[in-house]
């Protein structure tokens, strides 16, 4: 067992949105210098897991609890968590006309140092911050004068998306589906900007459904969710076998019924 | 300004008596008559039409002096007249500073204007001609009547570059009217930027008539007023013309702002541009009516109308009514309306960047506004506040 802190604890959580239940019963915990993978079929509740643990106001916590280094996050709002240094990657992250996205990136990066004592970046100086994070994810400057996300093609927004890790160097990086849509090369790309920011200090959360993600980056722990739960957790290797042999074998083991009616988000 | 609402005839009386005759056959549209059906003209009857005085211009000291290739006129001492600002270039051979006659559009911003004495501009520019005007009309006075009456005649290939600002305090009217014919190949781009205190009035109309080959570029922002109706006429006389129409208005409070636009296509291969934007706060009110007009004879027309209204109230209102009238029937003709409030996953995305819900309201209202604001003419671009982070 190591003995890094725990960063992210989640015991026992449930989450419901219009009064269905999506989490049932989720239990994780995260360690600084551990990335972890959560893998399932669509509609499992992956997606849902990411967005509550981010704050999404859509989701009513029903029970259970989130802790991050310690400290229930539950009732904070989503700008509070990521201050404290929770990141969620969006598997769609959203086109906002109008809103520069240089504007964005500074006021967001501005708001997580407010947190971390650090001065806050004027607008030179943040372009000089800016800059190193650039070439990490080989981004085109071009893109930081269009608006968020505007126009982006499904790997310039994912790109987007890691540079806003890189910026706000979070404690807990959660990635939903950060691999769809990408082709190979920005898959390289993006993949070598999450291993370059992974660090003992945070951790990271991969949510996907294919191995090819797990190929580029390697977790140490890998988990099947179905049903809005865990239901098991092994190593890099329990990624392969999914790959091999499909979800329905860890349902059977667990005692679940395959293709349950439940309509899962 | 008066707080009782007076009876429209009482208040056309009232004008009448300050300002001569030429009211007498003026009326005000009863609240049945379609293009009239949403504007309520409460604020209007608000204003003593009796204290309504022309009146000079504010001091114009604090205003940033204009660039060197820029003609800027400002209100003289009476009120009734155009003067030039400091520092500004004279005004170029063609410009007559009165004399314009009446025009031939009706409706009631023209006839309220006709009633009514105020300064004049008729500005000629010769084939190949280039100019850059600024016009800052800020009066001094609440209680301020405005009426400027400008048009504008445009040669073949010339080329004017018009900004219109006008400031009003509460309990003022403003009329301004804008008239302008372009030439073949002329291009007219304009950037109108409309403030008005809670309880002063607009009725702004203009009539633009566009020979083919002709380019004509309007972008005009409205905010603040009581009420503020505009009323933009586009002739394409014999099509073949390019417009663009860009509109915003920004309303809180009680305010009501109608925007009537007609353009019509009086011959083949016109094409048209238009988009208008309201961000609707408080309990105001946003009223649109969009008419395009293609004839047979405008066949090959290509014209495309948005309207896009942003609710932040529940008690705000918007009627909104693009109204395309198609005869020909070789056209791409589109048109589309949408009223949404702020989106809920927009806002998660920058809250969940550390963005608090006020700032992330803010970025989204200011994003809503530059899809406009950024077309505003070079002349016009420093007055709006978030100059200079505009995303494109």
């Amino acid at each position: 067992m190591s003995e890094s802190p725990v960063l992210l604890e989640i015991t026992d959580l449930r989450a419901s949105v219009a009064d269905q239940e999506i989490l049932c019963g989720v239990n994780l915990t995260v360690r600084a210098g551990e990335i972890h993978a959560v893998m399932g079929r669509n509609g499992s509740g992956k997606s849902t897991l990411s967005k509550v643990i981010a704050g999404h106001p859509t989701y009513t916590i029903t029970g259970g609890s989130v802790r991050f280094r310690g400290q229930d996050i539950a009732e904070l709002p989503p700008e509070e968590r990521s201050r404290a240094g929770v990141f969620l990657g969006f598997q769609y992250p959203v086109e906002i006309p109008g809103v520069s996205n240089l504007e964005f990136l500074r006021v967001s990066t501005n708001a997580r140092r407010q947190a971390q004592e650090l001065e806050e970046l004027d607008t030179f100086s943040f372009e000089e911050h800016l800059q190193q994070r650039l070439e990490l994810v080989q981004m085109d400057p071009s893109f930081l004068e269009r608006s968020l996300n505007e126009g982006f093609s499904g790997g310039e927004k994912k790109r987007n998306e890691i540079l806003q890790m890189a910026l706000l160097e979070p404690v807990v990086a959660i990635l939903d589906e950060t691999d769809s849509g990408l082709d190979i090369d920005a898959l390289r790309i993006v993949a070598a900007g999450v291993n370059h920011l992974a660090g003992p200090d945070n951790a990271t959360l991969l949510i996907t459904h294919y191995q090819r993600l797990l190929d580029a980056i390697t977790p140490q722990f890998v988990h099947v969710m179905a049903h809005g739960r865990i239901l098991r957790t092994g190593g890099p290797e329990l990624a392969l076998e999914l790959e091999r042999r499909g979800y329905d074998w860890v349902d059977a083991e667990a005692g679940v019924t395959s293709r349950s009616p439940e309509v899962l988000a | 300004m008066s707080s009782a609402v007076l009876e429209r005839q009482s208040w056309l009386d009232g004008l009448r008596a300050s300002h001569g005759l030429a009211a007498s056959e003026l009326t005000l549209p009863p609240s049945r008559q379609e293009d009239w059906r949403f504007t309520d003209l409460a604020p209007l009857l608000q204003l003593d039409p009796r204290a309504l005085k022309p009146c000079a211009s504010a001091a114009s000291a604090a205003w940033p002096a204009p660039e060197a290739d820029v003609v800027r006129l400002q209100l003289g001492p009476d009120g009734l007249s155009f003067s030039l600002a400091p520092g500004s270039q004279p005004l170029p051979e063609g410009a007559v500073l009165s004399g314009v006659e009446p025009g031939e559009a009706t409706g009631l911003p023209c006839r309220l204007h006709a009633s009514v004495a105020g300064p004049q501009l008729q500005l000629a520019l010769a084939a190949g001609a280039r100019l850059r005007l600024e016009l800052w009309l800020q009066p001094e006075a609440a209680r301020a009547l405005l009426a400027p009456r400008l048009r504008f005649l445009l040669a073949e290939n010339a080329e004017l570059e018009l900004a219109l600002r006008i400031s009003s305090t509460a309990s003022s009217l403003c009329l301004p009217w804008l008239e302008a014919d372009l030439a073949t190949g002329a291009r007219l781009v304009e950037g109108q930027w409309l403030q008005g205190d809670e309880g002063a009035v607009l009725m702004a109309g203009s009539v633009i008539r566009q020979q083919p080959g002709s380019s004509y570029s309007r972008t005009a922002v409205v905010q603040g007023w009581a009420l503020a109706r505009q009323e933009p006429q586009l002739l394409q006389c014999a099509g073949g013309a390019e417009t663009c129409l860009r509109d915003l208005a920004v309303l809180s409070g009680t305010a009501i702002a109608d925007l009537h636009s007609l353009v019509r296509f009086d011959g083949p291969d016109g094409r048209l541009d238009q988009l208008q934007k309201a961000l609707v706060d408080g309990r105001s009110h946003s009223i649109f009516n969009g008419t395009v007009q293609v004839p047979r004879a405008a066949q090959g027309t290509d014209a495309a109308q948005l309207s896009r209204h942003l609710l932040l109230s529940e008690q705000a209102w918007v009627d909104t009514k693009p109204e395309l009238e198609i005869v020909a029937d070789d056209v791409r003709c589109s048109h589309g309306a949408t009223v949404s409030s702020l989106a809920d996953e927009e806002l998660f995305y920058l809250r969940s960047r550390g963005i608090d819900r006020p700032a992330a309201t803010e970025l989204l209202r200011r994003g809503f506004c530059l899809e406009v604001l950024n077309q505003l003419p070079p002349l016009a671009a420093g007055w709006h506040p978030w100059q200079g982070s505009s995303a494109r």
